[in-house]
């Protein structure tokens, strides 16, 4: 059994705006390995942002425990927009100092990620995309941390730039024994980093398990619908129409538009239920219908 | 199956603070009803510089040097005022990556519609509501009454973007230009998006420029994809030769560095391309790509390659190798 | 960066020339009564519209006093009243307006509906109501200008600092355990000092005519105090015999209001930095 480093009990985000309520998080429970990375998939506005923010402390849940194995555990958060996590009139040198205060370390740090030392005085605005998420990925490497959120660092970069900032992650992740929480909406890209794989609708975890158990043996509907939508080139194309009815679900937030729907899943919701060993869904199909 | 676009040798600049710069250089596509062609490149390649010539929209520190674009048959570089504007109008339809911002968010839809039909003909809404509301049901929204009474921002992103087609569908275009559309989007809608596109461009007979930074995206659309890099197209062919025998070097390149659904966590290593990307500013000799080309030899830094093609497959690339 | 701005700033001909005639005209407000043009205030009713001469350049008006004189001594009562006015409005607007900001909650409800309210007023209404409550004298005066043009200072940085505290640098500051202050004094001010600049400029203009409305109303200020307001009230029932009288005044008012504004355009131009970004 591998030591956990993160526990995350019943946590519950609700947003209020004049539109009205918007639940960001529903009771979401899960646990993370040291040294792992857990991939938090969905589309926008099923939560995964605001999950990471409140793991990082940037906001504080409505309810619920963030527990960390070791209270001086380090966390740290890497941005999706590279131009926008930066001060735009800091040096490369000093952004990297906010975390640890040392300029022999920022620049140490800076090599590590792939830049020059000419960059170190260098202005965001004269850095590219690729360049910049260095520069942020070093920030966040400075604080020495432990843990690190990865709030879909690479869909704001070109594609060229991307594979190189996923490969920077997977090397730092070795050498320095780092485990991430990786927030992504492009199910190819959790699929290439992450050991384990969370989907996430609506502010609930609808499936989580091992990636190539999630990925090849979806359990819930709503994984496999969204397994159907990745562009694959020459891959089977495993079509899943979905029906889009007006009716209200009290239970899985997905009922509406799940094929599988039965009459339960519009009143009750359904707690995760473990399929096989630490891959777990939240459908009441999965005992009829479920594995593949 | 006539060629509704056809673009010949065009070449464009733009005048900067330090100089001329080549943001076009000799592209050569054509595109023939039916097609849905993709034009794939990241930032900086020069395919947003092609979507603003196309639709005449250049910014004032461009210039069309030469080069010819034909739609449908009638040549419309030079073209201006008004009959710019009824080219546009009656050839041309165009969808913009962000739905949100292309429309106004103090109209409803139905007064956005109405005004986008009025600039061609004078009508009243109940003379065209059953057209609209066709056009509406057959770019995917069930309920075409309700949404004609709504405000963009009451609307899902997805529904937006239909609607975005919709409206450039209006005026019965014979070329759709596809800025991005599905790069905002979320990827499932993406899918239904996509798939929209492609039964339309069967249904209308409408030839489809999509433009995308997604390879996987252009396969998922495209029956044929031109590869920009630089300003060029450096590789051109059906979806099939361009992923199973990539020629030029930034498509190999490129293929192997997009992450699979069909590999795991170690089971593939990506190969990232070393380099910065292609940026005008700092416009060199020779191929636009051999900085970062792992093939490239002392010629690739002094001659410009030129474009090769057989048997529909073409590419710009100088080393034999290859082919 | 910032020598990008001033050199961006110097290449601006219209603002470099506005720059140049208002730093003469400050210059000359205090240099030209060291040489002997100070007396504003005694009578000399012999000489009364003398020829234009260099002791008199540009005449004298009805009492004999020399117009030259009242206007330079006049610039320090308009430019440097305004001025403190400014520097008031913009040290304690942008105050305000970051906390305000910053912090959300009630105090940014409070502040923006209060700012709201305010400016709902006139501003120059505003501040005659100020000067008329506060009370009389030349510090009051300053300190009614600086209040009524408050809020829309606070307006303007407020956005700005709305703005700023999104981007997610704010947010990783704050994972890197770094205090409130340390964002606002490194990240948010860093931020927001071309609006600020542009903003003291623009407040500036608006001080200036401020200035002069008051002194023309001849709230806070009398006679025979040279403000330029206050003389184009003076002479006002010349208008149609000695017409000088009023328009050299109002030339010096709408010169300086004009020259501000362009200054404060070019220095906008000049700063923007999504202009770097295209470079």
């Amino acid at each position: 059994m591998k030591e956990v480093l993160l526990k995350v009990r019943n946590l519950s985000k609700t947003f209020r705006s004049d539109k009205g309520i918007l639940k960001a998080l529903d009771d979401v429970s899960f646990d993370v390995c040291k040294g792992e990375t857990l991939g938090v998939v969905g589309e926008s506005g099923c939560g995964k942002t605001t999950l990471g923010r409140c793991v990082v402390g940037l906001l504080k849940p409505d309810h619920g425990t963030i527990v960390f194995s070791d209270a001086s555990k380090h966390k740290q958060i890497i941005f999706q927009d590279p131009y926008n996590s930066v001060d735009p009139y800091w040096t490369v040198e000093k952004i990297v100092c906010e975390t640890c205060n040392d300029r022999k370390k920022a620049v140490k740090l800076l090599k590590e990620v792939g830049l020059t030392e000419d960059e170190k005085d260098s202005f965001p605005h004269e850095l590219s995309g690729g360049q910049l998420q260095r520069v942020g990925i070093a920030r966040a490497l400075g604080g020495d941390p432990d843990f690190i959120v990865c709030d879909e660092p690479v869909s704001a970069l070109d594609v060229s730039y991307q594979s190189k900032i996923i490969s920077l992650l997977e090397d730092l992740q070795q050498e320095n024994d780092l485990t991430y929480l990786f927030i992504s909406h492009d199910l190819a890209v959790v699929r290439h980093i992450a050991d384990r794989i969370m989907i996430m609708y609506k502010g609930q975890i609808m499936e989580i398990g091992e990636t190539s158990q999630v990925v090849n043996k979806p359990a819930h509907p709503y994984t496999r619908f969204l397994l159907s939508a990745v562009p694959a080139p020459f891959g089977e194309k495993k079509q899943f129409d979905i029906r889009d009815d007006e009716v209200v679900s009290e239970g899985c937030p997905f009922a509406p538009r799940c094929p599988y729907r039965k009459d339960v899943c519009l009143k009750n919701r359904r707690m995760l239920k473990e399929i096989y060993e630490g891959h777990m869904a939240a459908c009441y199909n999965i005992n009829t219908d479920g594995g593949q | 199956m006539s060629n509704i676009l056809t673009i010949e040798n065009l070449n464009v600049t733009y005048r900067t603070l330090a100089g001329r710069r080549h943001v076009l250089q000799d592209v050569s596509l054509s595109l023939a009803s039916g097609q849905i062609r993709a034009i794939v490149g990241e930032s900086g390649c020069g395919k947003s510089t092609l979507v603003n010539t196309i639709i005449s929209l250049l910014p004032d520190n461009a210039e069309i040097e030469s080069g010819s674009i034909m739609i449908d048959g009638r040549e419309t570089v030079g073209l201006t005022g008004e009959r710019l504007r009824k080219m546009r109008l009656e050839k041309l339809g165009v969808v913009f990556q962000d739905p949100f911002s292309a429309l106004d968010p103090s109209y409803t839809i139905e007064k956005q519609i109405l005004e986008s039909i009025r600039i061609s003909r004078k009508v009243s809404m109940k003379d065209v509501e059953m057209e609209i509301r066709e056009l509406l049901r057959s770019c995917g929204l069930r309920n075409p009454e309700e949404i004609l009474k709504k405000y963009p921002h009451e609307l899902s992103g997805g529904q937006q973007q239909r609607i975005m087609i919709a409206m450039a569908l209006l005026n019965k275009p014979s070329l759709l230009i596809a800025d991005e559309p599905t790069t905002a989007l979320d990827v499932t809608v993406q899918k239904e998006i996509l798939r929209l596109l492609k039964s339309l461009a069967k249904k209308n007979d409408l030839a489809v420029l999509f433009v995308t930074h997604s390879l996987d995206v252009a396969a998922e659309i495209a029956d044929r994809i031109a590869v920009f890099y630089g300003g060029r197209v450096v590789e051109e062919g059906r979806v099939e030769e361009i992923f199973s025998f990539p020629l030029h070097p930034y498509t190999q390149a490129l293929l192997k560095t997009i992450p699979s659904i069909e590999y795991g966590k170690n089971e593939r290593k990506l190969m990232p391309i070393e380099g910065e990307l292609f940026s005008f500013l700092n416009e060199e000799e020779g191929c636009c790509f051999a900085p970062r080309c792992p093939y490239a030899s002392e010629r690739c830094f002094k001659e410009s390659p030129k474009y090769r093609e057989s048997h529909g497959h073409g590419f710009a690339c100088m080393l034999e190798e290859v082919l | 960066m910032f020598k990008r701005a001033v050199r961006r700033f110097v290449r601006n001909r219209t603002a470099m020339i506005a720059l140049i005639i208002f730093v003469m005209m400050v210059l000359s407000c205090f240099i030209f009564p060291l040489l002997g043009y100070n007396d504003f205030e005694s009578l000399h009713l012999e000489s009364q519209y003398a020829p234009v001469s260099l002791r008199h350049p540009f005449s004298t008006d009805n009492l004999g006093r020399d117009l030259f004189t009242r206007i330079v001594i006049g610039g320090r009562y308009t430019l440097g009243l305004s001025f403190i006015a400014t520097i008031i409005a913009v040290v304690f607007g942008v105050a305000i307006g970051t906390l305000a900001a910053y912090k959300g909650g009630w105090l940014d409800n409070f502040t923006s509906g209060l700012t709201q309210a305010v400016s709902a007023i006139p501003y120059v209404l505003t501040a005659i109501i100020l000067e008329v409550s506060l009370g009389w004298g030349q510090g009051w005066f300053s300190l009614a200008i600086a209040l009524a043009n408050m809020p829309a200072v606070i307006q303007s940085v407020r956005a700005a600092v709305l703005k700023v505290r999104q981007q997610e640098f704010i947010s990783a500051a704050r994972v890197a355990g770094k205090s409130d202050l340390f964002i606002i004094t490194k990240h948010v001010l860093r931020n927001i000092y071309s609006t600020v600049i542009v903003r003291f400029c623009s407040t500036y203009a608006a001080s200036i005519v401020a200035c002069s409305v008051l002194g023309y109303l001849e709230v806070g200020i009398s006679s025979p105090a040279p403000e330029w307001g206050r003389m184009v009230a003076d002479y006002f029932h010349l208008i149609q015999t000695r017409g000088f009288l009023v328009f050299i005044p109002c030339l010096f008012i709408s010169r300086s209001v004009l020259c501000v504004t362009m200054i404060s355009h070019g220095l906008r131009d000049a700063l923007d930095p999504k202009e770097y970004q295209h470079e």
